[in-house]
């Protein structure tokens, strides 16, 4: 596995997620089906093909979830964080109380650090009293006057709440990680390909426990402004909970949400020795792309198989030992496809139970990974598969086994979680549940 | 283990569109710093960078029409990839032996905002300086340009660049601020050594001479104000430094596994034998005072590298030329090299190119192989008076000739992530 002798197990799971903060809060939604895309509060919008988006309503960073040791220092830093790291800060921190390590148990240059995340997008009103100062002779933007009067009405660390890197910066700052430190860029394949560095940094041996997952929000005004301009935001003018709907007949794009997902990995022996709960384990990832010459990804879904092949080799598994894949599914017409025309060149006659989760969460993009990947976690532990929502007529051309409408019962708790970027950028992480020990 | 080689080069960058004419343009201590060019900085409390000068993708693609809309970012990187590409020969003939196992790892860095749109749109949408929010997705949706804002993605070129050269493996992008381009090389290398890939072509891409990314650098008191002699504004170490100068380029390197080389008789520039990675923990703004991060991070790539403090013979620093960075940077080199400190020739080359941010380190790492090459070390210009607390050898104003067999070079990111790699004189 992975490589290495080192064996890399997931003591810790954190997440803030629009479903909720904790194992049985979200799995009470999944098994339900109860998803969280609603019509959006945050702000007022107009002129978009809908305002639907999957929020966190109720997130108070301080109150709700800063640790008592950590309380001062999270009061001062605050006002250096985006949303988005401090969906991060605040997972991290229940990841790292669920692994039991907030007090120590680990060497500080032996933890370490790896999140996917996102572009992070301004304040807007940051930067409007500037722009206006700028425009307000003319009513066209003037750079003299931005050089001489609008630098100096801008906040002086605006740059620094917006680096992606601040995600992982702000957590190693808080909790003493000294070990290595990474941020994947990279989209909505950003926290697989972080989470699969991070077990790949345990396995040969560079750190004893590291931080991994990643977060997103892309509820913002130039965010959402964005996904309309690409096509890519769902129509549906029905039901707004209904509006993401993976691999059915109806999809036609895709909806926003937010959160982060964080999970605690650790060398299986350090893990062992100061007796850690174990959650499951992470047994190989790989990642494949598909970018065609003309942009866009390729339909055919040749970057996902590519990256389910190579997790296999590294997992040293058959595909017929996958007892489900968490897919991307963010309903995208041709995304979706791809996907599903990737598993069954993978899987063949052994196409196992796929669910995707994007209905209930909307896409959390560079945390979606992450969020997913617990989520069946989750769900194996309990011996189900957690199950996906609206979609009422499955797609005869993705001809997928899907588990919808409710969990399914699984006594295979190995999974493939994939994730696939609109530029073709594939990932992959095989994890295994931590029911029934096998040998190895 | 397996043994990873460096067999293609490529670089687009302040003083040179390619590697052969950045490297004697560093040899002749050449500075590529002037006035901005690329938007109005008049007013601007920083009005000065290093900017890639005439910059034409069609000197280096064929098919460059294809990507005159795209950002600056991309057009970087699809010129340098082009170039490392063609050095290492795989366009040629039949190419990497497994398309799934040649992969993309870049530490490319967010690109630009599509400035004029956006501010535009902004101020229509909220003239008094307060925005509504109906206003802007309303306008916005009709205003902005998709291809623009698309490019601002900054795990786009890595997409670019596998479409570009047929790479269908591994595909990932890291951004770790001014650390992003070396940690990315760090992180292809291990993954050619540990099996997940053959191939791999790296390295990074930047520019943030735009609006938005001078004020946010001015406003956070990071670069040099000395407006009035560009060329003499980047000074690393010298007791008059006053901020750094912003660069921008593309630096990418192919990647490869020993063997697969070795089995397509490539020419091998080098080898990587050393990384180390590590975090501050310390503060977002500035670096550990006694350079915690920054020793560990060499120590881990010595150990990695199997090699003793004396064997270096050449380190290219992060050398930024602001007063924090290159005192904690020699504050970190004495303390893990000891007496060798005070014999190993350091150079920052940021001196003549600024600095390309996330792009630096994979440039910085060619430099480190062209100095195996040829046996010469690029100085540190503008090192008029070395600051007391640096008092090392940083090959003041003039290159020199010297062996180099073994290359360092350090990469220390915004908020506290280090990265050192070193290089190594292949030999069977």
């Amino acid at each position: 596995m992975l490589g290495s002798e080192r064996r890399v197990v997931i003591t810790g799971m954190g997440f803030v997620t629009p479903l909720g903060d904790s194992p049985d809060a979200i799995w009470e939604r999944l098994a339900a089906g109860e998803g969280a895309l609603r019509r959006i509060e945050a702000f007022p919008v107009a002129g978009l093909p809908n305002d639907i988006v999957a929020e966190i309503r109720d997130f108070n960073f301080l109150k709700g979830y800063a640790l008592p040791k950590y309380r001062k220092a999270l009061g001062k830093s605050r006002k250096y964080m985006a949303r988005d790291i401090q969906l991060a800060v605040a997972s991290a921190q229940l990841a790292m109380s669920d692994a039991g390590l907030v007090d120590g148990g680990v060497d500080p240059a032996r933890i370490g650090i790896d999140l996917g995340a996102g572009l992070i997008s301004t304040e807007l009103d940051e930067l409007a009293p500037g722009i206006a100062a700028a425009s307000a002779a003319t009513g066209v933007f003037d750079f003299p006057t931005w050089g001489r009067e609008s630098i100096g009405i801008v906040e002086p660390i605006w740059l620094l709440k917006y680096l992606p890197n601040m995600l992982a910066c702000h957590i190693s700052i808080l909790m003493d990680c000294q070990g290595p430190s990474n941020t994947i860029t990279e989209a909505d394949a950003s926290s697989n390909l972080a989470i699969a560095e991070a077990a790949r940094i345990i396995a040969r041996g560079k750190a004893d426990v590291m931080i991994s997952g990643g977060a997103d929000s892309k509820i913002h005004p130039l965010s959402m402004t964005r996904l309309a301009l690409y096509q890519n935001m769902s129509r549906w003018e029905g039901e707004p909970s209904a509006g993401l709907r993976p691999f059915d007949l109806r999809r036609d794009g895709t909806l926003h949400g937010e959160g982060a997902g964080i999970l605690i990995l650790e060398e299986r022996e350090h893990a062992l020795r100061r007796g850690a709960r174990i959650h499951g384990e992470i047994l190989g990832a790989g990642s494949g792309c598909d970018a065609l010459p003309e942009g866009g990804m390729d339909p055919r879904g040749g970057g996902t198989e590519t990256a389910i092949k190579a997790a296999l080799r590294e997992a040293g598994l058959r595909p017929d030992e996958i007892g489900h894949v968490n897919a991307h599914g963010s309903g995208l017409k041709i995304g979706d496809l791809a996907e599903a025309r990737a598993f069954r060149r993978v899987f063949g006659a052994e196409l196992p139970p796929v669910t995707a989760l994007k209905g209930f969460m909307g896409n959390i993009s560079s945390g979606c990974g992450a969020v997913e990947l617990i989520a069946s976690l989750v769900g194996v532990n309990r011996g189900l598969i957690p199950p996906t929502i609206n979609c009422d007529d499955p797609d005869p051309e993705c001809g997928l086994d899907l588990v919808r409408g409710a969990p399914r019962p699984t006594n295979n708790p190995t999974f493939v979680n994939t994730n696939l970027t609109v530029n073709g950028q594939a990932a992959a992480v095989i994890a295994r549940g931590n029911a029934p020990e096998t040998a190895g | 283990m397996r043994r990873v080689v460096i067999t293609g080069m490529g670089m687009v960058t302040p003083v040179g569109g390619d590697v052969e004419s950045t490297w004697s343009s560093l040899l002749a201590g050449q500075s590529g710093v002037g006035p901005i060019s690329l938007f109005d900085a008049r007013t601007f409390p920083t009005r000065i960078a290093a900017e890639v000068k005439d910059f034409r993708l069609d000197r280096y693609l064929t098919e460059a029409e294809r990507w005159a809309e795209y950002s600056r970012n991309t057009r970087f990187a699809l010129a340098a990839g082009k170039l490392a590409m063609d050095d290492s020969g795989l366009l040629e003939g039949p190419g990497p032996a497994d398309r799934t196992r040649f992969g993309i790892y870049l530490g490319a860095g967010e690109g630009q905002q599509d400035f004029p749109r956006f501010v535009k749109l902004v101020h229509d949408s909220g003239p008094s300086g307060k925005v509504s929010t109906e206003e802007f997705t309303r306008r916005g949706v009709h205003d902005l340009h998709p291809l623009r804002e698309a490019e601002q993605e900054p795990g786009s070129p890595a997409a670019h660049l596998a479409s570009a050269f047929g790479a269908k493996g591994p595909n990932a992008n890291c951004l770790t601020a001014c650390a992003a381009s070396s940690q990315a090389i760090g992180e292809a290398y291990e993954m050619i050594r540990h099996g997940c890939a053959e191939v791999m072509l790296s390295g990074g891409t930047h520019s943030m001479i735009h609006p938005f990314g001078v004020t946010g650098f001015i406003l956070l008191t990071a670069l040099s104000t000395r407006n009035d002699e560009p060329e003499k504004a980047s000074r690393p170490f010298d007791r008059d430094r006053d901020g750094f100068i912003i660069g921008e380029g593309a630096g990418m390197v192919v990647l490869e596994e020993l063997e697969h080389a070795k089995a397509r008789g490539a020419r091998i520039h080098g080898e990587i034998v050393g990384y180390g990675s590590t975090a501050d923990a310390f503060r977002i703004t500035d670096s550990h005072d006694e350079g915690r991060g920054a020793i560990a991070c060499l120590r881990e790539a010595l150990a990695d590298a199997k090699l003793a403090p004396e064997e270096i013979d050449y380190i290219n620093a992060h050398g930024t030329s602001t007063a924090v960075n290159d005192s904690i940077e020699t504050l970190a080199i004495k303390s893990v090299f000891g007496e060798a400190a005070h014999h190993v020739p350091i150079s920052s080359t940021k001196s003549m190119m600024g600095h390309l941010i996330a792009a630096a380190g994979s440039v910085e790492a060619i430099v480190c192989l062209l100095a195996i090459r040829d046996g010469l070390l690029p100085p540190t210009i503008n090192l008029d008076n070395p600051d007391t607390d640096c008092d090392l050898d940083y090959i003041p104003r003039e290159a020199r000739r010297k062996r180099v067999d073994v290359a360092l070079s350090n990469s220390f990111g915004f908020g506290g992530q280090n990265i050192t790699l070193i290089l190594k004189r292949y030999t069977d």
